[in-house]
């Protein structure tokens, strides 16, 4: 399949998808190479009406050299640009995952398909064919700089025709579109599944009901709480009623529901920042095609380089994993404790005395919890000055970073409460609510409820099993996990 | 004037700010006074008919104690002769008026009956806000809930004899609710004259006006990105288009729309989610007033003493703060630097004799330290990890207090450090003899009768600081385009 663009309406969040984890390939549709031809047309009309124009790394130099003026013939249109080819710079190591360097590449043609970057059509469609070959590594590290041209420098390695006047790829903020863009798609799965793992955990502990009564929802008046409710009580729908936990649960499961309104909130806020970044046209300096006022149009300096969206709502997502984490951590913690939780001491299974009634299992979860805590903490604009033009970095890749490991965190603790809770329903006789007992399956499938005193077992390595289920699934937007 | 409530609709920012920041007195209607009864006589019912089932705090008392059941009558007793003890400690106070917001939000939850507390106790509370609030410590609260900040608020206020069961009224997350309300309203208001300091201090650079362009709204579509390039147009309105400066700025000046956009969206978000709060009825347990299924109503306890939604996005206003702070700074610094700016080097005016002459270049190190703190304090008010307390039960402590006071403390700091950027773009007009764009005219003058430009060496940190303190003022009053005298 192939995704045909023919203007910015065409980047959304779903075709990101299709050309990033799907693998599609892009087509420069023809009213955007009618639209570009047009406006590069326009530009060298704007550049020969008044040469005397400042048009930033066209009519002069870039960063700091954007005081010197540079004669342009605008009749020489196969002059490269300075600096067109430079590759990029930064290292460390580790690598953007390829569908992330796919993103970009998509994210990228956003900026040429209605000719703001006064660029040929061939330009685009080069972009596009980058997309079905193999693509440049981009460093995950060392990318923190004024706008995004480290690791655009990469990208530039893999392209294959030469620039001309007036064209670059360097400028803009593709990259932070497409690192808001990968972590908004993993994030409604992750946060299902983790409404999936509360909701066993829930049950687990026989929690009162009324913590999640539906009439919540109006009396607390927000709509992500809303969502939350709705979902918890689909999740649970057939439980026994009789019988629970006569009294409150601890606080810990009382106000997961609320905790996961705020993920609610943060992810989607992450969406709406992405939709928003994949479709803006961020090059500096931007085209804007001919009008009345302009004839020429005009080419003018701006700041779409730095996308300062991204990064804070990338960092409230990663606070919401954290928080999930603790008060996963809390659960299982309280679940082994049968004065709080009312569950046999340790989660034994009946006749089996002594040890450890999970094993080890659980016993390293503060690790994931306060590195989530860690990966959380929020990225500011760098203090560190780059030079006296570049003065403010874009931290995008720090903010993305951290996304990469709170999530991470978030699965591992999942991973534990999951088998916590499947230990605490086996030891108890109990099934899982019926909306859940095919995802209970998948969970035991990876990890069984323990014995100790049956066979010898790498409980490790069924957690991290388990663990890359659940990272899997939300990756592919499912909340099915592969037992 | 007093404001009236009649029902939820009634707890509006708007109305917070009347009473928080004005002074108003606030009154029940009769209508929600007949109301409040009515539920109140209906809640004496429900217990009646169900003296064994569990209602957390009217069957059994709270915390540790709720897996004790008891009759009502023995909780009501025990609960009339224990007296809440005052256990927290600071040497900062929350001020005035967040205490008054925080009284304010606490009628949203009688209003309408879904605590069952009698009318008389809720106008109690009400009339709390006729007098100066009782001292509650900034710190040393932060625990499950809100109680041990309640216990210092609400101690004074008389329960009245004929009252009988209420439920969950000592019980919710008022405090975060007042406490987010007035951050959103000063945090707009701080907002709105950053905005007119950094336009200002755009035009003392003499950036090109480009690159805040109406045209950009367009091509980066996002709707408080457009409203952050709307606002520096209007305060930029009619400023020279002539003699700027022939190429682009520095990246911090090209960068101001999308982070000045960044922050139009984390405060209307605050602002959002206060409103919602205001409108909670947050009380554990809540009481749903008799309707067909249910004819005399019916509890259920739930997590509404956390808020889980405010620190958050207080946490979020605090980091566009640290970014803007780091940006103001960087204006500062440039504005000194002659071969950035094209100003005069430093500062000086190039006439003067180097023993004479005098700038606020001293001034432009001073924020360091304050955007230092505020990078410490602005990190997220996360879930503690840690158990609060010796009771297994409430595990997990609310955040909003900390959320609010480091929020608070970041406000003051990105104050001063804009003190030091409207000195140092006063100085840089002074020097080169320029007015202030048509819009900031009157700003400017206003900013000069509290630190008046330098023409001999003075201190200066006393006159940074009382503009500082007239930033934080505004934000009390409204004030942002500082048209009081002093």
């Amino acid at each position: 399949m192939t995704v045909t663009v023919n203007s910015r309406k065409d980047f959304t969040l779903e075709n990101y998808r299709r050309i990033a984890l799907g693998r599609e390939s892009v087509r420069i549709g023809a009213e955007a190479v009618r639209t570009m031809t047009r406006t590069r047309e326009s530009f060298f009309e704007m550049l020969e009406a008044d040469p005397t124009i400042f048009v930033y790394g066209v009519t002069s130099g870039y960063g700091m050299g954007s005081s010197k003026r540079v004669v342009v013939d605008a009749s020489q249109r196969r002059v490269a640009p300075v600096g067109a080819r430079a590759g990029g710079a930064g290292f460390g190591g580790s690598f953007l995952p390829e569908r992330v360097v796919r993103g970009i590449v998509f994210a990228r043609l956003a900026s040429f398909i209605e000719g703001h970057g006064k660029a040929r059509p061939e330009v685009a469609k080069e972009l596009a064919a980058m997309l079905d070959r193999r693509l440049p590594n981009i460093p995950l590290e060392g990318q923190v700089w004024a706008g995004e041209i480290v690791p655009l420098g990469h990208l530039a390695e893999g392209f294959k025709i030469e620039l001309e006047l007036g064209e670059g790829l360097l400028n803009g903020s593709p990259c932070a579109a497409a690192l808001a863009g990968d972590i908004a798609l993993q994030s409604p799965a992750r946060l299902a599944l983790a409404e999936r793992v509360f909701c066993l955990s829930i049950e687990a502990v026989n929690a009162p009901l009324g913590a999640y009564d539906r009439d919540l929802a109006q009396l607390w008046g927000d709509p992500y709480e809303g969502r939350a409710i709705r979902n918890v009580n689909r999740l649970l729908a057939g439980v026994p009623r009789r019988n629970r936990r006569f009294y409150q649960a601890p606080v810990s499961w009382e106000l997961v529901v609320r905790v996961l309104g705020q993920a609610h909130r943060t992810v989607a806020t992450l969406d709406e920042v992405a939709e928003t970044s994949l479709a803006s046209s961020t090059l500096n300096p931007i085209y804007e095609p001919p009008s009345r006022k302009h004839p020429h149009g005009r080419a003018f300096s701006n700041g779409g380089y730095h996308n300062a969206m991204a990064s804070p709502a990338l960092d409230m997502v990663n606070a919401s994993w954290a928080d999930l984490c603790t008060i996963a951590n809390h659960h299982v913690q309280k679940m082994r404790r049968s004065p709080v939780s009312l569950l046999p001491e340790d989660l034994r299974h009946p006749g089996e005395d002594g040890g450890y009634g999970m094993g080890l299992l659980g016993l390293g979860q503060i690790d994931f919890v306060e590195e989530a805590r860690i990966a959380a903490q929020r990225t500011f604009v760098p203090a560190a000055e780059g030079d006296a033009a570049d003065d403010i970095a874009e931290p995008v890749f720090l903010a993305y970073k951290k996304s990469l490991k709170a999530a991470h965190c978030l699965d591992c603790t999942l991973a534990v409460l999951a088998v916590t809770s499947s230990q605490a329903l086996s030891i108890t006789g109990r099934q899982a609510p019926p909306k859940l007992r095919g995802f209970l399956e998948s969970v035991r499938a990876h990890c069984p409820p323990i014995h100790i005193s049956g066979r010898k077992r790498a409980l490790g390595r069924e957690m991290d099993s388990l663990r890359e289920a659940l990272s899997s699934a939300a990756l592919a937007g499912e909340v099915d996990l592969n037992g | 004037m007093t404001v009236v409530v009649t029902d939820r609709s009634d707890f509006s920012l708007d109305n917070v700010r009347r009473v928080a920041f004005d002074g108003e007195h606030v009154e029940f209607s009769k209508t929600a006074l007949r109301r409040m009864q009515s539920a109140h006589e209906a809640f004496q019912r429900y217990v009646e008919a169900n003296r064994d089932l569990f209602i957390y705090g009217v069957t059994t008392l709270g915390g540790a104690e709720a897996k004790n059941q008891r009759t009502p009558e023995e909780a009501l007793r025990i609960r009339r002769a224990t007296r809440r003890p005052r256990l927290s400690f600071a040497r900062e106070e929350l001020p005035q008026h967040a205490l008054r917001a925080t009284v304010f939000a606490t009628l949203i939850q009688f209003v309408e009956g879904n605590t069952a507390t009698h009318p008389g106790r809720a106008q109690a509370v009400a009339d709390m806000l006729k007098q100066p609030m009782p001292r509650v410590p900034a710190q040393g609260v932060t625990v499950p809930g809100e109680i041990l900040a309640m216990a210092h608020l609400y101690q004074g206020v008389a329960q009245p004899e004929e009252a009988g069961y209420q439920v969950g009224s000592g019980n919710g997350s008022q405090f975060t609710n007042g406490l987010s309300a007035v951050s959103a309203i000063q945090s707009r208001r701080r907002l709105e004259l950053a905005a007119r300091l950094f336009a200002l201090a755009a035009e003392a650079f003499n950036v090109p006006l480009e690159e805040y362009d109406p045209a950009l709204k367009r091509f980066w579509g996002d709707r408080y990105e457009a409203e952050a390039i709307d606002v520096l147009n209007e305060h930029l309105r009619g400023a020279r288009r002539t003699g700027r400066r022939p190429y682009e700025a520095p990246v911090s000046f090209g960068v101001l729309p999308r982070l000045l956009g960044q922050a139009f969206r984390a405060v209307a978000a605050l602002e959002e989610v206060s409103e919602i709060s205001l409108r909670a009825i947050s009380s554990n347990p809540s009481y749903s007033l008799p309707d067909k299924r249910h004819p005399l109503g019916r509890t259920f306890s739930n997590a509404g003493y956390h808020n889980a939604i405010c620190p958050p996005a207080l946490d979020n206003v605090a980091a566009s703060w640290v970014d803007l702070a780091q940006l103001a700074h960087r204006y500062t610094s440039k504005l000194h630097k002659g071969e950035v700016s094209l100003l005069p080097d430093r500062l000086y005016r190039p006439d003067e004799a180097p023993e004479v002459r005098a700038s606020t270049l001293g001034l432009a190190y001073v924020p360091n330290g304050y955007i230092e703190e505020m990078r410490l304090l602005a990190q997220p008010s996360l879930l503690s990890s840690a158990e609060p307390g010796a009771d297994d039960q409430d595990d997990m402590s609310a955040p909003g207090f900390l959320a609010y006071t480091k929020l608070d403390r970041v406000s003051e700091l990105f104050d001063m450090t804009l003190a030091v950027l409207a000195a140092s773009t006063s100085q840089a007009l002074h020097v080169t003899r320029r007015p202030a764009p048509p819009p900031l005219r009157g700003f400017l003058r206003s900013i000069r009768t509290t630190f008046p430009p330098i023409v001999a060496t003075r201190d200066l940190g006393e006159d940074a600081d009382a503009l500082a303190a007239r930033f934080g003022q505004a934000t009390m009053t409204g004030d942002v385009a500082l048209r009081m005298t002093v």
